[in-house]
């Protein structure tokens, strides 16, 4: 192992981040930040500030501006290199627990920062979605017995065992009705944030989760029919939309207790499927 | 002579010793060394003298303790890790963790003595440590192991001599249970991670029995999520901290129990993440002291995605999820989650951070990672290999990542860590040149803003809301 790979690595990675996937997430982000996503936030502080108040992050510290910087950095950077569909090869894959710790960062730091200020609704929907997000990923990784991405998401083979492919298919089904705690929508709505850097940050965060969550669904299409390939996204989305409009206004409680029932049941599986 | 100036030849000792450790290291790479009876100079016992002495040094140089102690804590723990006498290995530690303890009742951070039995066993665990370690040895003494690298050593080891010696590992674990504000001794954290020293010199002895591996990995475990759950649920910003520290222990412990390649250098990984933790188990009582000395400006980085800790807890959640558990590897990720909330929840990031040495260092170790296994950890893996199983083997491509294979070599963690650096560093500076293209990207943050409630409401208010958390305890007790 030589440094050169490391080079041919750095090489063909740029397309990754500033095209596919990067580039295309943070210009979604962009437009969706511009309010089309969602209403206004619950703060105004600082929205319509005149420019000589605004404080540049990197006028106070180095330190300061990468706490700044990392808000937008640590998505983008799991984003681009999540080993997603038609994504220049870079030889390298990358497991789900690196992706999720890069993708979760702005909203730590966020859900954090709004408890201090003394709002609780995005850490109570981050606690809430941690559980179900987690054991819906352990039972994607018994089929495969991988949590490398590429690995984790593969659809079933025919010669798997039949409850193995129930396995698999329950935890990506799992994820996909932990989507509303994981994006902070419906019953768990949390008002945007008003910090543009947060914004960016947290819509980087909330792209990347959709695509991770798309990636089961997506390896059911045949290369051949590469075209295709937005549909399981397309899909999601639609979902994420009657999500927010069915659990809109309800309470986060009695769909936190029903996502606790759902750990009980994927981990019951897990149990059961450990002699297979 | 200058009392100052000894303390920086004491320093300067301290790192001069850290030097010779990394050499030894390097000369035992391939083979173990025995150049007088008593020693046995191999790489385990070099990387936990190397970690052990410079975590002595580097929290030595943020505080002010008595003159010769840190190298005498340092010299025994030394002696310990390369002694090759069993009951001289736990009477050196034995001997260190009372030094510690001397040194934090006299002169460091306590103010009281601890009154009954119970509260000195919860202060100072560790201590109560040597007495099943000391079991352990004996029994091997009385059935003929004078030595570790007795050739026959292998048939003294049972269930009785693992279960006292997995005992001393796990009972520094029931500091969780004291929910007196005191801070620990100095050197605390360190030396409690150095019980698990007598359990991994058992895997030169020979292979564990599944069921040994199985409650190891099983306890550790669950320790790193009762850690996880008190750190989050705790009122006191101290207190939470520092039921949080055992979170790494505790994974260290749970990754050693899983008995593979991958499970030992996640372990060996893990205490050196411990090492440049310790010094935040130093301060002093005053809460607002430690928030502005040690907490708030670094605690928001602890589990930085590349930083050391995280990437120890990334091993161990690897090297579990390689032996066949992915259900394992999701508690200890649960439980990693878990206390980043409880860290961030507890700092204020965005008030006064600054740069400080611990930082630099613990994203150095994160990022410099492959070579740190490559280099440091492989050859431990390599001389404890008769004693490990093949459920997860570790590779460290240098310039590039790691990555964890399952018995059938099949990935099961991967991540580019020592390449996303320079990426990261690309990104950054596109985040600058956005940030002076369109200053509107700092709007929106009130910097100075104060918390709304008192932590108790708030809590409360967040248990409605998430039926899993637990009610916190009336504190009034403390």
């Amino acid at each position: 192992m030589r440094i050169a790979e490391l080079l041919a690595l750095l090489g063909r990675s740029w397309s990754r981040l500033f095209l596919y996937p990067g580039g295309i997430a943070f210009l979604v982000a962009f437009v969706l930040m511009r309010g089309v996503y969602w209403g206004k936030p619950a703060d105004h502080t600082g929205e319509n500030l005149p420019p000589q108040a605004l404080r540049l992050p990197f006028s106070e510290s180095p330190l300061f501006f990468v706490s700044y910087a990392s808000l937008v950095m640590l998505p983008w950077l799991g984003l681009a290199l999540m080993p997603l569909p038609l994504a220049a090869n870079i030889g390298r894959s990358i497991d789900v627990v690196m992706v999720l710790a890069l993708l979760e960062w702005p909203r730590l730091w966020l859900a954090a920062y709004e408890y201090r200020q003394g709002r609780i609704a995005r850490l109570a929907a981050t606690l809430n979605s941690y559980p179900p997000c987690i054991a819906a990923l352990g039972l994607l990784a018994i089929p495969s017995g991988s949590f490398d991405i590429r690995l984790l998401m593969q659809q079933p083979t025919p010669a798997t065992p039949l409850l193995l492919s129930g396995v698999h298919w329950l935890g990506a089904c799992g994820l996909l009705l932990a989507l509303p705690a994981l994006l902070g929508l419906g019953p768990f709505a949390c008002p945007p944030p008003a910090a543009i850097v947060f914004r960016i940050g947290l819509l980087l965060r909330n792209v990347g989760i959709t695509l991770l969550v798309a990636l089961p669904f997506a390896a059911l299409i045949p290369e051949a029919y590469s075209w295709l390939l937005p549909l399981p996204v397309c899909g999601i989305a639609l979902l994420i939309w009657g999500m927010q409009r069915l659990g809109q206004g309800r309470a986060a409680l009695p769909w936190a207790r029903a996502l606790l029932w759902l750990v009980a049941i994927e981990i019951v599986t897990a149990i059961g499927s450990a002699k297979w | 002579m200058n009392r100052g100036l000894l303390h920086k030849i004491e320093l300067l000792l301290l790192y001069g010793l850290c030097c010779v450790l990394v050499a030894l290291l390097w000369a035992v790479r391939r083979a173990p060394l025995t150049p007088l009876p008593l020693l046995i100079l191999d790489a385990p016992g070099a990387w936990f003298a190397l970690v052990v002495c410079f975590g002595v040094a580097f929290t030595k140089q943020h505080y002010q303790f008595p003159l010769w102690h840190c190298l005498a804590i340092a010299l025994f723990a030394l002696l310990a890790a390369l002694a090759a006498i069993p009951w001289i290995v736990v009477l050196l530690l034995l001997a260190s963790t009372l030094l510690d303890w001397y040194t934090s009742t006299h002169h460091g951070a306590q103010q009281r003595y601890p009154r009954t039995v119970i509260e000195w066993v919860l202060r100072y665990p560790q201590c109560v440590s040597a007495i099943p370690a000391l079991l352990s040895v004996l029994i091997l003494a009385i059935r003929g192991v004078v030595r570790y690298d007795d050739p026959t050593a292998g048939a003294a080891l049972d269930s009785l001599v693992f279960g006292f010696a997995l005992l001393s590992a796990v009972l520094p674990f029931v500091s969780l249970l004291n929910r007196a504000a005191d801070p620990p001794s100095p050197f605390g954290f360190l030396l409690r991670m150095f019980w698990l020293f007598p359990l991994m010199r058992l895997l030169l002895l020979s292979p564990w029995n599944t069921v040994w591996s199985i409650s190891a990995a099983l306890l550790g475990a669950g320790l790193a999520l009762w850690a996880s759950l008190v750190s989050l649920a705790h009122s006191d910003t101290y207190a939470s901290q520092r039921a949080g520290q055992n979170l790494l222990p505790a994974i260290a412990l749970t990754a050693l129990g899983l008995a593979s390649s991958a499970g030992v250098a996640a372990c060996c990984f893990a205490i050196l993440a411990v090492s440049v933790q310790t010094q935040r188990s130093a301060s002093s009582h005053n809460a607002a002291e430690i928030n502005r000395a040690t907490g708030a400006n670094t605690t928001a980085f602890e589990l930085f995605p590349l930083g050391s800790t995280f990437v120890a807890a990334w091993l161990a959640i690897g090297a579990a999820a390689a032996a066949g558990s992915p259900m394992l590897a999701g508690v200890l990720w649960l439980a990693i989650l878990l206390w980043g909330v409880a860290l961030q929840i507890r700092a204020n990031p965005l008030i006064a951070v600054r740069l400080d040495l611990r930082l630099v260092l613990m994203l150095a170790f994160g990022i410099a990672a492959p070579q740190i296994v490559y280099y440091g950890i492989q050859p431990v893996v390599e001389q404890l290999q008769g004693g490990l199983t093949a459920y997860g083997n570790l590779s460290a491509a240098r310039w590039i990542g790691l990555e964890m294979a399952d018995s059938a070599s099949r990935v099961v963690i991967t991540a580019p860590i020592l390449a996303a650096a320079p990426l990261m560093a690309v990104l950054a500076a596109v985040c600058v040149l956005l940030a002076r293209l369109w200053p509107k990207l700092s709007a929106g943050l009130n910097l100075d803003s104060e918390p709304a409630l008192e932590q108790t409401e708030l809590w409360h208010a967040l248990t409605q809301e998430v039926p899993w958390l637990i009610q916190e305890r009336n504190d009034a007790d403390r």
